[in-house]
This record gives structure tokens, C-alpha cells and sequence, in this order.
């Protein structure tokens, strides 16, 4: 490692990487080509076209359906005629006091917890990369990296609300209808996994090694 | 066929920081990482057409399984609940949560599908060298909607489910719910068996059909 030139990367180095086939190419040939990758035909960019930007509206959007997400029933569990809502958080707290604390765990883990980390994540990064911080790259990638792995998992409450709706028809006995509030959390899911996927990494490391 | 062929040297640019990176040879099971930020920048998977191949028709074969056999019965005393994995979908649907209806058809049916059947598109004619037209436009399609595969997510949720419901009534998985499960599995495998540089490299290689 020297310690007087930048560490070389693609950008520096007058080049683009295509971001669907890793092809490496001189950014003056990109450019004859319409920037249009020649080996799988994707559009070339040396960084995500207005990343930071996408990325903030997203996110803005994802917090504001957060709140219904949460306010809202994502169940509605009809049982002897009378129907009743039921929240995330009420689902949760139900499974801690009947006992199933494992089954409270995953919905907590997976519903709220992974949710705010989240977008508490995304926001530190966007801050992080808008304020040219060269502070500890490599965990902010990791964290980054966490993010896109772990968001689609927050996907399971979604999916057993369909496999309760499935089942629980059961008609005098008890029958469960989704929520409003589960649209709104699916939502969310989304549009994080959207916003995790038009934030570039790379600007983390933009910052770091400039040191002329 | 069953030799796998070592990877030439490259120079790539980190897709996670943009540092130019020289890539050395690598022999089968290798794998290199950046040298920044430790992102996998190429791995070669031993034998991965065939292996790729193997797999994709087992996955083809116990989703067939999965949509056809009794998935979950539910209930008690006579009355039972018999679902299929589709029923959830349809429920969903009949209550007018047709937003709700297409995000799960959408990553428990339509993306599996399509990846298993874009697989096959892409991997039988490179066995022999060949590419069919639209061959990159798939590969790249399969491969941005990966994350939004969520067949093991979705069977967490069976589980979760499962463990809600048991003070209702028992809930008893049927084949197709078995079948489901080793599914996660194989899908697991297809995506450790198969690598994107070593396609786009066959890809370019192949002749044109
Ligand atoms: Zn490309
Ligand atoms: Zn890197």
C-alpha cells in the first residue's frame, strides 16, 4: 500500500464496469456504443444514475408506510360471529404472554426489528456518503451489505398472513381475512428492498484515498 | 464435458467500491475476493452447466410436485381445510387484496418459474456451446430478479403459521408441503452451483443459434 496515490479505481482509471455482466471497458469505447454494455446489452453507468436522490425518496416513502403498517390490523380473525384486528405488535405480545416465545421472536425479529434497522441503516449511509465521510469504509460496506441481504426476509409476515387466510376457513368455527395494515407493511418491504437496491456502494468508497 | 475448465486471469472493477482488481487463474472451487472491500468478485463452481442442469430440472420437477399434491390440511372435528399452495393466493384474492394476491404470486410463483425455466433455456444449449436468441437479455433478467425469489421465506412462514394455528387445530403438511421443503434446498444449491462470470463467458463463446 503507498501512501501517495489514490487507491486505482475503474472511474479513476477513465473506465466503467458493467453493473449486470462485471464487463470492464474504457469509458471512450462505452461511449462510441451509446453506453450501452456490448456483451449483454445493459445501460452503462459508472455510478447509479442519481442514486443518492432515488434512494432519499424511497426511504421517505417507506418510513411514511411504515406507520400504517403498524396502526393498522394485519389480520382480522373472525371467531362466533365477532371480528377482531389484530397489529403486528398486538400478534407479538400475544405470542409472549401464551408462552410461544420463539414464534414472538421471529415476528418481532422479522416484522419490526429488521424493518427499523433497516431504514435507520439506509439513512446513516446516504448521510454518511452526502457528507464525503471517510470513516470506516469497509464496515459501512458491511453494513450495506447486511442491508440487501437480510431486507426480503421481513417478507414472512406477508406470507403468513396468506397461509392463515388460506387455512382459517373454517366457516361458523373462525375465519381470518388480511388486514389493511398488511398492505401497507408488503409495502414496505418493497420499497425498501427497491431503495437498498438504487443506493451505489461504491460512492462509500468514493471518498476515501483522496487525499490531494 | 465433466472436466471444468480453470478461469482465465481478468481485471474487473469492484461492483461494491470500483477498485480495479487483477483476478488470477482460478481452478475449479476457487474463488477471489476484492482486495478493499472483500466483496466475491468470482468464484468457479466445479462443473457448473451440468451440475446447473441437474439441479434445475430437480427444482422443475418438485415444484411440479408442490403445486399438484395436497400442500397443508387444517381443522378439527370433521371440518378440514385441504390447501395447495395456490390457495392462499386465490383466498387473498376473493377478499380483494389484489395487491397482496400479486406481490406472493409474484415471488413464490412467477419468479421461481421463471427461473427455473429461463435455466433451462440458457443452460441445455450451453452444454453444447449454443445460445438461443435472447439468451444475455435472460441471464440478466434471472439475475436481477433473484433477491425477489422467496419460495424459503415463504416456507418460514408455513412454519410460523404452523406453530400460530396449533392452538386451533392441528395442521398436518401434505407431500407437496415435503416437496416444497427440499425445493428451498435446491434452489440453495443452484445458486452456489452457479456463478455469472462463468455464463457470461460461455455466453460470448457460444455460437448463436
Ligand atoms: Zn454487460
Ligand atoms: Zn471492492
Amino acid at each position: 500500500m503507498s501512501v501517495a496515490s489514490p487507491p486505482l479505481t475503474a472511474a479513476r482509471a477513465q473506465h466503467v464496469s458493467c453493473i449486470d455482466c462485471g464487463l470492464l471497458m474504457p469509458t471512450a469505447s462505452a461511449k462510441q456504443q451509446a453506453n450501452t454494455c456490448r456483451r449483454c446489452g445493459a445501460a452503462l453507468h459508472s455510478r447509479h444514475t442519481n442514486s443518492l436522490n432515488r434512494t432519499w425518496a424511497l426511504l421517505i416513502s417507506a418510513i411514511i408506510f411504515y406507520i400504517p403498517a403498524n396502526l393498522l390490523p394485519i389480520t382480522l380473525t373472525t371467531a362466533v360471529g365477532k371480528t377482531e384486528g389484530d397489529t403486528i405488535m398486538q400478534g407479538v405480545i400475544y405470542f409472549l404472554f401464551s408462552g410461544d416465545w420463539p414464534v414472538a421472536l421471529v415476528i418481532f425479529t422479522a416484522s419490526i426489528m429488521v424493518p427499523m434497522l433497516k431504514m435507520a441503516a439506509l439513512t446513516y449511509l446516504l448521510i454518511s456518503v452526502q457528507r464525503h465521510s471517510s470513516h470506516r469504509p469497509l464496515d459501512r460496506a458491511k453494513i450495506y451489505r447486511m442491508v440487501e441481504f437480510v431486507g426480503r426476509w421481513s417478507m414472512i409476515d406477508v406470507f403468513v398472513v396468506t397461509i392463515m387466510v388460506a387455512l382459517v376457513q373454517l366457516g361458523a368455527l373462525a375465519s381470518i381475512q388480511a388486514g389493511s395494515g398488511a398492505i401497507f407493511f408488503c409495502g414496505v418491504v418493497i420499497i425498501t428492498m427497491l431503495a437498498a437496491a438504487s443506493f451505489d456502494p461504491r460512492l462509500i468508497w468514493d471518498e476515501c484515498g483522496d487525499n490531494d | 464435458m465433466s472436466i471444468t475448465e480453470a478461469l482465465q486471469p481478468i481485471t474487473v472493477a469492484c461492483p461494491d467500491c470500483d477498485l480495479i482488481n487483477q483476478i488470477p487463474a482460478l481452478a475449479a472451487g476457487e474463488s477471489a475476493n476484492c482486495v478493499r472491500c472483500e466483496a466475491t468478485l468470482s468464484r468457479n463452481p466445479p462443473n457448473a452447466i451440468n451440475r446447473g442442469i441437474a439441479l434445475t430440472f430437480t427444482a422443475i420437477m418438485l415444484y411440479a410436485i408442490t403445486c399438484t399434491l395436497p400442500f397443508l390440511s387444517f381443522g378439527k372435528a370433521g371440518i378440514v381445510a385441504h390447501t395447495k399452495l395456490f390457495s392462499g393466493i386465490i383466498g387473498l384474492y376473493e377478499q380483494g387484496m389484489y395487491f397482496l394476491a400479486g406481490v406472493v404470486s409474484f415471488t413464490t410463483v412467477v419468479v421461481p418459474v421463471f427461473m427455473m425455466s429461463g435455466l433451462c433455456y440458457l443452460l441445455l444449449p450451453l452444454r453444447c456451446d449454443v445460445r438461443l436468441p435472447g439468451a444475455t437479455r435472460v441471464l440478466r433478467w434471472i439475475l436481477n430478479l433473484q433477491p425477489w425469489n422467496m419460495v424459503e421465506i415463504f416456507m418460514i412462514g408455513i412454519i410460523v403459521a404452523g406453530v400460530k394455528l396449533q392452538k386451533m387445530a392441528a395442521l398436518e403438511p401434505g407431500l407437496g408441503a415435503w416437496a416444497f421443503m427440499l425445493l428451498i434446498f435446491v434452489m440453495a444449491a443452484i445458486g452456489a452451483s452457479i456463478e455469472p462470470r462463468v455464463l457470461w463467458e460461455r455466453l460470448e463463446s457460444a455460437r448463436c443459434l
